[in-house]
């Protein structure tokens, strides 16, 4: 069954181009997701739309059969969805026990240590660590927050292909050890590779490969 | 993670802006609880000062048609003799003083006499007679009397006219050398009848007239003969005599109103000839400075009130558009924007308490020095200094002198703990020290509660107008904006 829809989606930056239109889609738990498209073809705004940063202009969004207006954005946003981005977006005065604490649900440190850092990194002050390890904090947080659905911006635009490489692997491993439903915008054939579904986003529409 | 965490966090990791926030506050508050507790001990101080002086109601007789006993007569050479055959007597007097709360009073009448002695004459010539004539001033009491009370004279040789005395008379020392006379001998005065008076007292003018000042023989201080109530019956012989004027000096002027108003109540006087009027102009120059001080102190409460939010809220609006990253990624994780403005707002009040806390420390200091700066500085135009204090007349007149001196430090080592070294302000009233009323400033329990409030109210405006901007725009927007 379909934890997320989306239902004839529309939206436009301006009037008279719409950057997506009538995006139907669904999506599922327990499976990586991999949207590929050009850069303006509308990724970061879908993504965005699914996250509940912004509203439709028309058509609706469903999350387990109910809209997700009628819960509140916020609400949809701390309960149903945990966002990954590019530049990793972690509180720069806080160390990644506080990061990943700040909408934990589980042990923060026990992720952290789980996804790669020592006890000692995770206590350091996050500005301190390497892109790499800042994006495994950034993914810490997003699992902390056991949301059924995880959506990542870019999540290795900022890192070397090794890390890269890991990154993938720990986000295709949560969505399947976790029964997570991972959604991640990409121009990296590589971390599509590595997606169960990989979707192309192209003239504000979606198509499967 | 709850907003008090996350607000305790930022506090304490981002050092740098909370401890220019912390100065920014303590700065605010050191001011606005000096400002505060100034003003406060300015008010007590007044009130002390009010006691001090005390306050003072005039009944004089009604110099005018609507009084049926007033008269006027020619004397046939030019002149008006202006009269009332119903003065003040002593009887009215004793009536009004059963009223409690009445200090003392001073009663006079001067009425011009003829006397065989040598006189000092004025330098204003007048017609005919008037240049021999003198004042003759009954008075209750010499010592009550203005001219002693203000320090313009002082009893040298003998004794007052306290108002047991019959055919006595208080003379100037200038007048007794001239007429070599002492205490003991008898003078001449004639009125409408001519009486013997003895000399009891002999008096030494201290505060002299003016020597460019316009004066006729019959005021000048030298000249003045002080007798008593019956030396004045013997003067008139069978018209009625009294007190023209009769000053009460009561404990507490704002008592001042209903004093007055029980004494025109008092239906043995018959009020038709007679009116009374308050005198509280003595006060009122005491306590100029106290009040200049304490409305300064409302001036810069509300200009450091002003300039603290203004400057609050420009930093404050500077650190939101830098933190808006931070914003982006709270609302990201699904905090809401009450909670970030709630996170926020608990950053600038902890830092608040923590500045309110020490201002409660520094303030004592402020508060003294400007309350010592700004006395020293007003008063500065008049001030005759010694080493341990400084006294300033504020009012120096021919009936009355105030002085309100300052104290130095070395005479407040009594003061409790709590309280600053602010000067000490005595009020001195006709030359005599009549009490002392000490501006104790001291920052009390509601003073700091008045800068809570204050300060609140300074915070949420401030953080108001800065998180408006950020707060308005979309979660999708702020992380726009973040990118």
């Amino acid at each position: 069954m379909a934890v997320l829809e989306m239902k004839e989606i529309c939206y436009a930056y301006e009037e008279g181009r719409p950057i997506l239109s009538n995006v139907n889609m669904e999506f599922e738990t327990g499976k990586m997701y991999a949207i590929l498209g050009p850069s303006g073809s509308g990724k970061t705004t879908l993504l965005s739309l699914i996250g509940g940063l912004d509203i439709p202009q028309k058509g609706e969004i469903l999350f387990e059969g109910e809209n997700i207006s009628q819960c509140g954005l916020a609400c949809h946003r701390r309960n149903h969805v945990a966002l990954i981005f590019q530049s990793y977006n972690l509180i720069d005065y806080m160390t990644p026990v506080e990061n990943v604490a700040l909408t934990a649900r589980q042990d923060a440190l026990a992720l952290l240590l789980r996804l790669g850092l020592t006890a000692e990194e995770a206590k350091r002050n996050v500005m301190k660590l390497s892109g790499g390890q800042q994006q495994r904090v950034a993914i810490a947080r997003a699992l902390a927050s056991d949301t059924p659905v995880i959506l990542a911006d870019e999540p290795t635009g900022n890192l070397d292909e090794d890390t890269a490489g890991e990154i993938a692997g720990i986000l295709k491993e949560s969505a399947h050890e976790l029964n997570k439903c991972m959604i991640v915008v990409t121009h990296s054939n590589e971390l599509a590779a590595k997606a169960d579904v990989v979707l192309y986003l192209k003239c504000g529409s979606i198509h499967t490969a | 993670m709850g907003t008090y965490k996350r607000a305790y966090l930022y506090v304490t990791r981002k050092k740098g802006k909370s401890i220019l926030l912390f100065f920014i506050f303590l700065i605010m508050a050191t001011f606005v609880l000096a400002g505060l507790s100034i003003q406060k001990a300015s008010q007590a101080a007044q009130k002390k000062l009010r006691e001090a002086i005390g306050g003072k109601f005039c009944v004089s007789v009604e110099l005018s048609e609507s009084n049926p006993y007033f008269r006027i007569e020619d004397d046939g050479e030019g002149a008006l003799d202006l009269y009332t055959e119903l003065p003040v007597t002593q009887d009215m007097i004793d009536a009004i003083m059963e009223i409690s709360g009445i200090e003392k009073y001073d009663a006079s009448a001067q009425t011009l006499v003829s006397t065989s002695l040598t006189i000092f004459p004025g330098n204003v010539p007048l017609k005919g007679d008037l240049n021999n004539k003198v004042y003759a001033r009954t008075v209750a009491s010499t010592e009550n009397s203005s001219f002693f009370q203000s320090g313009v004279m002082e009893l040298k040789e003998g004794n007052h006219i306290t108002g047991n005395e019959r055919n006595a008379a208080v003379i100037s020392k200038d007048i007794a050398d001239q007429n070599n006379l002492k205490i003991g001998d008898t003078i001449s005065l004639k009125g409408d009848e001519e009486t013997e008076v003895q000399v009891i007292g002999i008096y030494e003018i201290l505060k002299p007239d003016s020597l460019f000042e316009s004066i006729v023989t019959y005021e000048k201080l030298e000249n003045q003969i002080f007798i008593d109530i019956d030396t004045l019956q013997n003067l008139f012989g069978d018209m009625p005599v009294g007190f023209y004027e009769v000053v009460f000096t009561v404990n507490d002027p704002a008592q001042l109103d209903s004093m007055m108003s029980a004494v025109k109540g008092l239906s043995a006087i018959d009020w038709r000839a007679f009116a009374v009027a308050a005198d509280n102009q003595t006060y009122l120059d005491a306590a100029a400075p106290l009040q200049k001080l304490q409305a300064l102190m409302s001036s810069i409460i509300w200009v450091i009130v002003l300039v603290s939010t203004v400057i609050l809220s420009l930093i404050l609006a500077m650190w939101g558009r830098s933190r808006i990253h931070e914003t982006g990624i709270l609302l990201s994780v699904g905090i809401g924007k009450t909670e970030i403005i709630g996170q926020y707002l608990t950053e600038v009040l902890m830092i608040a308490v923590v500045a309110f806390s020490c201002a409660y420390f520094t303030s004592s200091a402020v508060a003294g020095q400007i309350t010592d700066g700004f006395l020293q500085q007003d008063i500065s135009v008049n001030e005759e200094q010694t080493d341990d204090d400084i006294v300033v007349y504020v009012k120096e007149g021919y009936g009355e002198d105030i002085a309100v001196s300052i104290k130095e430090d070395s005479a407040l080592s009594d003061v409790p703990s709590g309280q600053n070294t602010a000067p000490e302000v005595e009020a001195s009233i006709d030359g005599a020290e009549v009490d002392t009323a000490q501006i104790g400033v001291a920052i009390d329990f509601y003073n700091v509660l008045q800068l809570c409030f204050i300060g609140i109210a300074v915070i949420i405006v401030s953080m108001g107008g800065s998180s408006l901007a950020v707060m308005r725009l979309k979660p999708y927007e702020i992380l726009s904006k973040m990118s």
